[in-house]
């Protein structure tokens, strides 16, 4: 765990002492450009993950009453896709989001 | 004389049919949202008939059936269907059914939006945030109207703090309560819309990309997971109406 977090550390730090290096290139057209890239890749990889951890969770739990029960699978599924479709909805918004910063760039 | 007719189809962007009769420049989602309305109107009229005509109660035998009864049969699936939702949600007398009128109208104009664009040259009026926000709202105003109806004044009570606080405490609670459940509230049409809109236009999007990668067989299965998606948001609309008209009719008895 400790080398984990050594490791990470160490990669954030190298990111931080490259950001004056892309400024003093004079890269994307205004100051802030070059964060809205790294801004729309976040938004969708932090939506993706969240998203599928979520409907990991409801599909295990699923999964786990159907193998109580095998004779409700029927009466399980609905209610499972109705929590995937929630959690889907919430990634959507992300996408939507990133949809319009993508038109910034 | 063919490849006059053509230029204009080869010109747009998108092939729809309305712009193969020059109405290229109207929006897809008003020629859509009157397609939709008047087939409903037509399908419902076809009901009507074939439940006066025939006995109401009693199925043909399968062999008998004609068309109006195959459309009749279709219908009452889809009501009892809803009825039994909603009535499961509001089992006090059955008073869920009193909301039927408004429910089903809605599951079925959002499903047959969706479904009608998964065929070539349609776009579904739903992947535009203006019918999803038009159905939205009406869904909102009508359940803060049903809670005035039913609950009277003591409906306004919900956005302010439960009674039994000490009188000094109460307005305090109660002007918290009142900014968290205005903005939980008025954030309601807007996740309505927005679900429904990210979910048909990203479906559409997903679909168009894979149309360009590969012309052949993969984009099947986007098609079989587009119908899936049309139905299960036609769902969810319809389950959350529900669920708020229920939230806010509820009162002790």
């Amino acid at each position: 765990m400790k080398k984990f977090a050594f490791g990470v550390l160490t990669v954030a730090a190298v990111m931080a002492m490259a950001v004056p290096a892309f400024a003093a290139e004079g890269g994307a057209g205004s100051s802030n450009g070059l964060f809205i890239p790294i801004g729309v890749g976040l938004t969708l990889g932090l939506a993706a993950f969240a998203s599928a951890f979520g409907q990991g969770r409801a599909a295990s739990a699923a999964l786990d009453g159907i193998a109580r029960n095998p004779a409700a699978a029927g009466k399980i599924q609905v209610p499972m896709i109705l929590g995937l479709a929630f959690m889907e909805a919430l990634t959507i918004f992300a996408w939507l989001v990133a949809r319009d910063l993508v038109g910034k760039i | 004389m063919l490849l006059e007719m053509a230029k204009p189809v080869l010109a747009a962007e998108t092939f729809t049919w309305w712009g193969l009769l020059g109405y290229e420049d109207v929006p897809f989602y008003m020629i859509m949202g009157w397609v939709v309305t008047a087939l409903l109107v037509f399908v419902s009229l076809l009901v009507n008939v074939s439940l006066k005509k025939g006995d109401p109660v009693v199925p043909k035998a399968p062999a008998d059936m004609g068309l109006l009864d195959w459309v009749r049969h279709l219908f009452e699936m889809v009501v009892e269907t809803m009825v039994e939702l909603l009535d499961s949600l509001m089992p006090h007398h059955h008073e869920g059914r009193g909301y039927a009128w408004l429910i089903i109208p809605i599951f079925l104009y959002i499903l047959i939006n969706n479904l009608m664009g998964l065929a070539p040259g349609f776009e579904p009026a739903t992947s535009n945030a203006n019918t999803n926000f038009a159905v939205a709202i009406t869904v909102f105003v009508l359940y803060n109207a049903f809670g005035f109806w039913k609950v009277g004044p003591g409906y306004a009570r919900h956005f302010w703090a439960p009674p039994g606080l000490p009188i000094f405490i109460a307005p305090v609670i109660g002007l918290l309560l009142l900014g968290i459940e205005l903005v939980g509230h008025g954030f309601r049409p807007v996740t309505l819309t927005l679900r429904l809109f990210g979910n048909m236009t990203g479906d559409h999007v997903a679909f168009t990309t894979f149309l360009g990668l590969v012309p052949l067989g993969v984009p099947v299965i986007f098609l079989m997971l587009g119908l899936l998606v049309c139905a299960v948001q036609a769902y969810v609309f319809t389950l959350l109406s529900s669920v708020y008209i229920t939230l806010a009719t509820s009162h002790e008895h």
